[in-house]
């Protein structure tokens, strides 16, 4: 299904508004919108969010589907997003692959689910109603986390793997998580790159992160750090090109700087997949 | 151990710091995620209530913070909303703030905070009054735009508001509050959400076209205060405030 989206976006903020409406020509390919900050009766955000999609294709990412959540999927939900859908036109719709609360209380973060088999059961008929209601497939990311269960029963890329085998939900890629995880449970973040359903995967999130030493936390507050520049070209060399977006969600910097970083990352995407061109003409 | 036992227990270390549910390695990210919920939590209502941040200061708002979350946790699906009863909750407990003015306060910007993405629209257009014959102004009913609230305030948080928003510095001590019984509009025009004082005058006929009732009956009630000669004019007075001001719908 053609999307129309392609290249390097970046996720709209309310700090931004009145730059994609004064100049609809800023240089991103397309613009990821946080679909709850839109999922309200009318006013300014809905007013703005008409006028951007005017010019720029969208992707739809939420924040609190809960798929993990043993709590029945919130079915008002689901239609306000269908009908934000409606709206946006966006080339995909997103949330993560978590859980955020339980018996109907809302911690409003992106907790871990346990890497089990009774946790993939849960989650295949979940990723069906889902993408019943939305009509499209359900693209799922990867969370980053600062615990693991000692119900684990197999790694986190083989989890997502076996969901995407079963449910058919498709992946957004977020490298940074990929590399928080990987730091704060000891693994290598190129295993699971490699293990990832390439063909599942649709959309790469790059961010920044705090590096405690111990513990390296998912703040999307900084620029992105080199050591995730270069497990994204790794990612794009395993996998080949995705669209990709900057996703800054505190300490927003003017746009200009964000679309400094957007440079670098669409030059070292062009980097990663030349050395690949080559690589695979030797 | 069953998917939702674990989330309960999970949720329960975040949230009340009961023992998690066994965790991998040396569990200590559970720190990292009970720090984010709450500092996310504080966060969401401080963007829903600037001002009586700036008013009780960030010690005494966070203390507020932490007792509505531990009364009111978040059953929203979106954190937009977290806060809404922030008002309730402090006229049903009187110790959680420094003083009864900041329940006056936060329903206060609530209702700013709900005019900002309220419904939208249309107002009513002056013209859909032109040509009415005076029967049809007898019987003619308004309707408030869908943004529009009446408070009633027993102390004086429009002039703390007022001065809070004409300066900038965020160490600018609030004024003691005052009890004042007065009446405040909010609502949005075209995108921004405005508010002003009401005299009881224009409070009573607002609530009036709230409730539903006629022109003929909003000149009543206006004559009980202005007499029955000056009252059709009083209220006509306000109409075309309210017009010129987006308050009534257009249909």
């Amino acid at each position: 299904m053609a999307t129309g989206i392609a290249g390097f976006g970046l996720g709209l903020r309310t700090d931004h508004y009145r730059d994609f409406v004064d100049a609809p020509d800023q240089p991103v390919d397309w613009l990821e919108i946080i679909s709850e900050n839109y999922l309200v009766p009318g006013g300014k955000p809905l007013d703005f969010l008409d006028r951007i999609r005017a010019d720029h294709p969208m992707v739809m990412h939420g924040v609190s589907l809960s798929i993990g959540s043993c709590d029945a999927l919130d079915l008002d939900y689901l239609r306000a997003l269908k009908g934000l859908a409606e709206r946006v036109e966006p080339g995909w719709i997103s949330d993560h692959l978590c859980w955020t609360g339980v018996d109907h209380a809302n911690l409003h973060d992106l907790l871990p689910l346990p890497y089990t088999e009774q946790a993939i059961r849960h989650l295949v008929p979940r990723v069906a109603q889902v993408q019943e209601v939305l009509g499209r497939p359900l693209v799922l990311e990867n969370v980053s986390s600062y615990v693991s269960y000692a119900a684990d029963e197999m790694s986190e890329w083989e989890f997502i793997a076996e969901l995407v085998r079963r449910s058919g939900c498709q992946l957004l890629l977020d490298v940074n998580n990929v590399y928080v995880s990987a730091r704060n449970h000891g693994f290598d973040p190129r295993t699971f790159i490699r293990a990832v359903p390439a063909e599942a995967v649709v959309q790469i999130h790059l961010a920044g992160h705090e590096d405690h030493g111990d513990l390296v936390i998912d703040t999307h507050d900084h620029p992105i750090r080199d050591e995730v520049f270069d497990l994204y070209a790794f990612t794009l060399s395993t996998i080949g090109m995705r669209p990709t977006m900057i996703e800054r969600d505190d300490r927003i910097p003017p746009l200009a700087t964000l679309l400094a970083e957007l440079d670098r990352v669409r030059a070292v995407a062009g980097a990663a997949l030349a050395d690949e061109q080559v690589t695979a003409c030797a | 151990m069953r998917l939702n036992e674990l989330q309960r227990a999970m949720a329960a270390a975040i949230t009340e710091g009961a023992e998690p549910p066994p965790l991998g390695g040396d569990g200590r990210g559970l720190a990292a995620y009970r720090h984010a919920w709450r500092a996310r939590m504080v966060e969401a209502l401080r963007s829903n209530y600037p001002v009586l941040h700036q008013v009780l200061g960030d010690e005494g708002f966070e203390a507020l913070a932490g007792a509505y979350l531990e009364a009111h946790p978040s059953r929203f699906r979106s954190i937009r909303w977290f806060g809404d009863g922030l008002e309730d909750f402090l006229r049903a407990s009187p110790d959680a703030a420094p003083h009864p003015a900041v329940a006056d306060m936060a329903a206060f910007e609530w209702a700013i905070c709900l005019a900002f993405d309220g419904p939208d629209a249309t107002p009513l257009a002056p013209a859909a009054l032109a040509g009415l014959s005076p029967e049809d102004w007898l019987t003619l009913r308004f309707t408030l735009a869908p943004t529009c609230r009446v408070l009633d305030f027993e102390w004086s948080v429009a002039p703390i508001w007022r001065e809070f928003s004409a300066q900038e510095d965020p160490d600018h001590q609030a004024p003691a509050p005052e009890p004042l019984d007065h009446s405040v509009l909010v609502w949005r025009q075209g995108l921004q959400p405005h508010w002003r004082s009401l005299e009881p005058l224009e409070a009573g006929l607002l609530k009036a076209v709230r409730g539903g009732v006629d022109f003929a009956s909003l000149c009543a009630l206006a004559g009980e205060i202005v007499g029955e000669a000056a009252a059709p004019q009083a209220v006509l007075q306000h109409l075309g405030q309210w017009l010129s001001d987006g308050i009534l719908a257009g249909g």
